[in-house]
């Protein structure tokens, strides 16, 4: 019973996975993907020296045999600090990410639910932060709060907040109108009961495949604040904080900004093509 | 009643020819078509083996459940069924003598909306909401017809007229119409171009009773008075009764029984049909339970072997299983049929051979 | 008439609009016998949908009075006394597609109903009743498991009936249960909601657009046009004798299958005026053949026709109020 019960979860599991297969793109990302959770969850294994030593007389070091990124102007081997930064560029995302779908969710889901007044005094206060550029939000976010890696994901969650609750809004009123949310009235269900048991289950589709978008967006915005000097200490690997790092020798010593660089842009490609993917494979229009 | 002043009667220079049968050829045949719908999972036979004619003037009525396949054969027809996932396999579409399967895509063109012409289900979404009705009306004639601005706006006016819709009404905008008046404007639309065949899908069913009745008085007289031939289809067997000539019964994909809508209604043969016949209540007679057809139509991806209709058909046997039935003329009357157990006659030889469920 | 389970009195429910109220149900009175069908007919927008919510509390009337039991329900405040009543007074959704969670398999569908009302200590317990409820509506024990999309639209609305039927309830709405079926799975439902009524005397609430239907169904019928009831009788009498003028051309409008029959068909001019600004006097006077002036200025009363037929119409004015008819109508074969 049990397991049946499991092996339908499963198969509408390997339905998906049948239409997400489909895009070769979504497969690329996905790779990747799962090639940088690889590396930052095994960071201490690949990484050949440890990211906080410096050795000044590696200085600016080219990339070579020994240090195959080269080395910063401390002397750090940059290919090790590249490898320790997607631990923290990848928390960071998924966990300000995490932050804002929780929050931006159930505002929304509350504010779609109930309307009224208390969608207006939600739904409002979004709109307050919708009306701040997000990075600018964001930038005053992490000010506030000073520097540390706590801070950089709550500001960057809080800053994406809104988003999450416009769309879940926006698919809650559609699914509350369908008869079988009347049906549970009905049966005198309880409106915690409808929203957790039977509105938010059918409205998570098209968060799934924003909240991939946000994490490529989240660690976009975390490296952009450290890269202005609001996020981590330079100290800490984080690719944006070694792009700022590396900026004024960039005419000199290119390499110390390109490999953080071309970190990011794979790191954000690849999440870009799979929320593309997600999208396409979760759209019910294009089911067959 | 609708139409107190007789319209304007029908401009001659506009478009009138009529197709010339010769010797009783039909002015649609529809030769073993077979249309698929393939995804990478499964290929869902829509129309399998479909063969189908219509007179010219004459309308049929084209009847079946969800699901039967008959909105992809209208499709078909016009050569409008979504490729992919659609694909049209195997079979011939004569109209007018000509092949519509075998014609380029313009020449198709032209045969859309000027010859043959559809009236879909929903008026509220087969209109575009920011035109007005007059000026969709005048661009289907633009299409088709070589008029001016002048008489392309008369013919429009006319054409409202027609369907019973005050001409004053021209500039106004599909909202401010209700469904059955919209349904009116559809109409309009789809014989403005005075066509040799109208393809009405599913016509009345999103309209009330009282409108229903309105829009198929409309459409009986319309008929005859454009002498179009008529492709209605539908659910609804009271409506078929209502306004159609002949009839054909439609079940996973192909024509089970046709012929004279009299003859049909009055001896049904194939078991399917006296099935759905038996299980829509009746208004003039109390029953205490419905007769029911067992189970539910097939799986039109996973169709049975043999009659498709055997693992609900009382009377199936192991020929029902394994052979599929050819279609056959009851001699004497328009009526033919696709049953192992009727013959020529019209006797039906079948056996009830389980209890009914 | 059996006793009255369901008495509705003077019912009310207007919507806000922007243009002012919308009278969806605009004072309606009727009653419903144990274990018996009475049957709402009317088009679309004329409230019967939202007269049966507002009946099962699924919206709140504006006024009037719902007595259930004897008891009326619309006084009922305290969350225990609300459950118990829904409980009893379930309803089944004309849309088998819009109205399962596609999300739930059949399953945790028809136990959903008893998770909310918190019946059924365990969930040995719970899958019995599922069971039983599957059992009750003809679902092989194998479809515990499927999704939804899976199943035909006949099957779904099986489920949304065991859905219905797992609380034990007496008193069902039936809002439009086959309009979006086959004709084939049209009536499998119909028989099995007859069985059903016979094996567990329930009362139902059955509303519909399609008159062939209700009429197979219902013991009595309520025709019903902009909110309000302009005719009710035994379902024989009203396809016999329809004294509404909006009943004979509802009537006469209905495609009947059969060739043949030649019927005067009364056709209606014009659309259903909105019920935001309802015309004055009788609502149906600036459609109807037989207007005389005094539709236009006053509302026409339902009145006793005898035999229990009412009738809401000016028409019937000057005639008494009959209270002896031949008891028992011969079957003929109608409008022929």
């Amino acid at each position: 019973m049990k397991d049946k019960k499991k092996e339908r979860r499963f198969m509408r599991l390997k339905e998906f996975w049948r239409r997400l297969k489909k895009s070769k793109m979504a497969m690329f990302g996905l790779v990747i993907l799962s090639l940088l959770v690889a590396i930052a969850i095994f960071a201490s294994v690949i990484a050949p020296y440890s990211y906080s030593e410096q050795h000044l007389e590696n200085k600016n070091m080219k990339p070579n045999s020994e240090h195959i990124f080269g080395c910063d102007d401390l002397g750090r081997d940059i290919f090790t600090r590249v490898i320790y930064g997607s631990r923290i560029s990848l928390s960071v995302g998924f966990i300000a990410v995490g932050i804002a779908v929780v929050f931006g969710g159930l505002l929304g889901a509350v504010a779609g639910y109930f309307g009224g007044v208390t969608d207006n005094i939600i739904m409002r206060s979004m709109d307050i932060l919708l009306a701040v550029p997000q990075i600018l939000l964001a930038i005053s976010i992490s000010a506030a709060l000073g520097t540390g890696l706590v801070n950089l994901m709550i500001a960057v969650g809080i800053s994406s907040i809104p988003q999450y609750a416009r769309i879940m809004r926006a698919s809650v009123l559609t699914v509350k109108d369908q008869e079988y949310i009347e049906a549970t009235h009905a049966a005198g269900a309880t409106h915690l009961h409808t929203i957790i048991r039977h509105i938010i289950p059918n409205c998570f589709a098209p968060i799934i495949v924003q909240a991939t978008l946000g994490v490529a967006f989240a660690i976009l915005t975390a490296a952009g604040l450290s890269f202005i000097g609001l996020g981590l200490d330079p100290e800490v690997p984080e690719w944006g904080a070694m792009l700022a790092g590396g900026r004024q020798y960039i005419r000199d010593f290119p390499h110390i900004t390109f490999f953080p660089g071309l970190a990011i842009m794979i790191t954000i490609f690849a999440l870009n093509v799979l929320g593309d993917g997600f999208r396409d494979a979760l759209d019910p229009k294009l089911r067959d | 009643m609708l139409q107190k002043k007789q319209p304007k009667p029908f401009q001659p220079e506009l478009n009138t020819e009529r197709w010339e049968a010769k010797d009783g050829e039909p002015l649609l045949e529809i030769r073993d078509l077979n249309i698929i719908y393939k995804t990478d999972a499964r290929t869902v036979r829509a129309v399998n083996k479909l063969n189908l004619k219509l007179g010219a003037g004459e309308s049929l009525g084209f009847v079946g459940e969800t699901g039967a396949g008959k909105t992809t054969t209208a499709l078909g027809i016009l050569r409008l069924v979504p490729d992919p996932p659609g694909i049209i396999e195997s079979g011939q579409i004569l109209f007018e003598g000509r092949d519509l399967l075998g014609l380029e895509k313009d020449e198709m063109r032209q045969i859309r909306g000027s010859r043959i012409s559809m009236i879909f289900q929903d008026p509220m979404t087969s209109l575009n909401p920011s035109m007005t009705v007059g000026a969709q009306i005048e661009e289907v004639l633009g299409l088709h017809e070589k008029l001016s601005g002048v008489d392309l706006c008369e013919r429009a006016r006319h054409m409202l007229e027609v369907v019973g819709i005050r001409p004053e009404r021209f500039n106004d905008y599909p909202h401010q119409f209700s469904g059955g008046m919209k349904q009116r404007v559809c109409i309009a639309m789809a014989l403005a171009c005075n066509p040799q065949m109208i393809i009405a899908d599913e016509p009345t069913t999103a309209l009330d009773v009282t409108i229903q009745a309105q829009v198929l008085e409309l459409m009986n007289k319309l008929k005859d008075e454009f002498n179009t031939s008529m492709l209605l289809i539908t659910h609804d067997l009271g409506v078929v009764a209502e306004i159609c000539d002949r009839v054909a019964i439609m079940y996973a994909g192909s024509v089970v029984e046709d012929g004279d809508t009299d003859e049909i209604y009055d001896h049904p043969l194939h078991p399917y049909t006296r099935g759905l016949f038996a299980s829509i209540p009746s208004l003039d007679e109390d029953v205490e339970s419905l007769h029911v057809i067992p189970g539910a139509p097939p799986d039109p991806a996973d169709l049975p072997s043999g009659c498709c209709f055997h693992p609900r058909c009382p009377y199936a046997t192991e020929r029902c299983r394994k052979e599929i039935p050819e279609m056959r003329a009851i001699s004497g009357v328009d009526h033919q049929l696709a049953c192992h157990y009727v013959n020529e006659k019209g006797e039906f030889s079948g056996k009830e051979a389980k209890a009914d469920a | 008439m059996p006793d009255k389970l369901l008495e509705v009195k003077h019912l009310k429910k207007y919507f806000k609009t922007k243009k002012g109220p919308l009278r969806a149900v605009d004072d309606v009175s009727f009653s419903i016998g144990k274990g018996e069908t009475l049957g709402l007919v009317g088009e679309s927008g004329c409230g019967k949908s939202t007269c049966g919510r507002a009946i099962i509390r699924l919206n709140d009337p504006n006024s009037g009075e719902v007595l259930f039991e004897g008891k009326n329900i619309l006084d009922f405040h305290r969350r225990a006394d609300l459950r118990r009543m829904k409980q009893e007074m379930q309803i089944v959704f004309q849309d088998p597609y819009s109205s399962l969670n596609p999300r739930l398999n059949t399953q945790d569908l028809i136990a959903d109903p008893l998770v909310i009302n918190k019946i059924g200590s365990n969930k040995e317990e719970i899958r019995q009743k599922v069971l039983e409820a599957m059992d009750m509506v003809g679902l092989e024990k194998r479809l515990l498991d499927a999704y939804p999309h899976e199943l035909d639209g006949g099957r779904r609305q099986r489920i949304g009936i065991a859905r219905a039927l797992v609380l034990n309830p007496k008193f069902i709405v039936m809002d439009e249960p086959v309009s979006a079926l086959d004709v084939s799975i049209q009536a499998q439902i119909l028989n099995l909601l007859s069985e059903l009524q016979d094996d567990l005397g329930l009362t139902y609430l059955f509303i519909a657009h399609n008159l062939s239907v209700v009429k197979h169904i219902s013991d009595r019928i309520a025709v019903m046009y902009l909110g309000k009831i302009v005719e009710v009788a035994n379902y024989r009498d009203i396809f016999i004798e329809p004294l509404h003028p909006y009943s004979q051309a509802l009537l006469s409008a209905i495609p009947i299958p059969k060739r043949h029959i030649k019927r005067e068909r009364i056709i209606l001019e014009g659309d259903v005026p909105s019920p935001v600004n309802p015309p004055d006097g009788c609502r149906f006077c600036g459609r109807c053949r037989m207007a005389m002036p005094i539709c236009s200025e006053t509302s026409p009363e339902l009145k006793d026709m005898g035999n229990g037929h009412k009738v809401a119409c000016h028409l019937y004015d000057d005639k008494p109020a009959e209270t002896t008819k031949p008891a028992e109508n011969t079957k003929s074969a109608d409008g022929k």
